[in-house]
């Protein structure tokens, strides 16, 4: 992006993501800046039936039920794990403000 | 700690609309499925005036809301309730998240030895009101649920409780196949829930406009020393007391449970509690009256 040199307001707007930063950057002449955007948590509620341990992006969250689990703004990779009754997956988007609830039923 | 006492007094609500209580715990447990946790509540609770023999199950769903919420002192106290009034109770571990199997049977056998008390002290009292196939009743179920085979982590007391429950049942089922009274025993170990075998006569309440009301003489209450774990908070119930024509405590009886932990201590003290007896006509009579309790837990 072509900005004119000196200090700018950038504002990173995200509907789907319910995201809206602005951010301040210096731009120099014949430069460029970089932007680095940090992303804000979100919360995941989620559950299974009977129950599983769930993992988001490889880490492990806990066994359900969870509620509330902070989680960065976007997309991510769910999985449940049961026992006996297997894996289920699922990707869910993290919004800013409203809470993404998710829940599996691994008996249907 | 604090410990107040004061006279229950009357309260009237307003008839609730009216509810399909299966159809309600569905929706409740959709939700909860679902992961929302609030609502789920927020439906468990609606439903709780009408759940009747869903009330375990109820219950449960209630634990598992907060316990996802993070309120495990909260989901405590609800498991506590559900042992309290159902000590048989069991979860089907197959089908409740490992956190509420962990934390039920943490609960229950921290309160399981108070339960089951508690069970034989209204075993005893139906038996000394000559009840006797209640007693019965009661006495194996107290004994089903101290079955040796069925109590992961013994507790002291329980061998005795065990020897005593099935003392009385074997004299509980003669009387009431019609064998003559026993001789006295002495051999209880427990606290007595009266002061004496319950005589017959009309009991007065409130009610009764041309009644007296009995007068506190002493009605001292026990410490509640709650056992470790025990959640902070406030704790309530309602214990309600027959007066005798001596002003002595002919029966007493939890209508809603303190705490497990402190019942049975409440019950056997009214055993000394003393008042000058309700008068009806210039004649000392019977007079029930109910008191609520509340004990602080900090």
């Amino acid at each position: 992006v072509t900005l004119p040199a000196g200090a700018t307001t950038v504002t990173l707007v995200s509907n789907s993501h319910e995201l809206r930063q602005a951010q301040s950057v210096t731009v120099t002449s014949g430069g460029s800046a970089a932007v680095t955007v940090r992303l804000p948590n979100g919360r995941l509620s989620v559950n299974a039936l009977p129950w599983a341990e769930v993992w988001a992006d490889g880490e492990l969250l806990g066994t359900t039920p969870l509620a509330n689990v902070p989680l960065r703004v976007g997309s991510h990779e769910i999985v449940w794990r049961h026992p006996t009754l297997g894996e289920r997956r699922q990707t869910v988007l993290i919004k800013a403000r409203t809470p993404a609830r998710v829940g599996v039923d691994f008996l249907r | 700690m604090m410990l107040g006492l004061v006279v229950a007094g009357l309260l009237v609500l307003a008839p609730l609309p009216q509810l399909d209580p299966a159809a309600e715990f569905a929706a409740a447990r959709a939700l909860y499925a679902s992961a929302a946790y609030e609502d789920a509540l927020w439906r468990l609770a609606r439903l709780s005036p009408a759940t009747g023999p869903l009330a375990d199950e109820v219950d449960t769903y209630r634990a598992l809301c907060l316990l996802a919420l993070g309120r495990t002192d909260e989901s405590a106290r609800v498991l506590e309730q559900i042992v309290v009034r159902s000590p048989s109770y069991a979860l089907d571990e197959t089908q409740v998240s490992p956190r509420l199997v962990a934390q039920f049977r943490e609960v229950r056998a921290r309160v399981l030895p108070f339960s089951a008390r508690a069970m034989y002290a209204i075993a005893r009292e139906s038996f000394d009101r000559r009840q006797y196939q209640a007693a019965a009743a009661q006495l194996r179920e107290l004994l089903r649920l101290i079955d040796p085979a069925a109590i992961q982590e013994p507790w002291s007391g329980l061998a005795d409780l065990r020897v005593l429950a099935e003392g009385f049942l074997k004299l509980a089922d003669e009387m009431a196949a019609g064998a003559p009274p026993p001789a006295p025993t002495s051999t209880a170990v427990m606290p007595p829930m009266a002061a004496g075998v319950a005589s017959p006569g009309p009991v007065y309440s409130n009610a009764y406009r041309d009644v007296v009301a009995p007068v506190e003489i002493r009605r001292q209450v026990p410490l509640w020393e709650p056992p470790p774990g025990t959640p902070q908070g406030t704790y309530q119930g309602l214990i309600e007391v027959v007066i005798n024509e001596q002003g002595r405590v002919e029966s007493a009886a939890m209508r809603k449970s303190v705490a497990p932990t402190y019942d049975a201590a409440l019950l056997a003290s009214t055993a000394e509690w003393r008042f000058q007896p309700a008068v009806r006509d210039g004649v000392p009579v019977k007079f029930r009256r109910s008191y609520e309790v509340i004990v602080h837990s900090r």
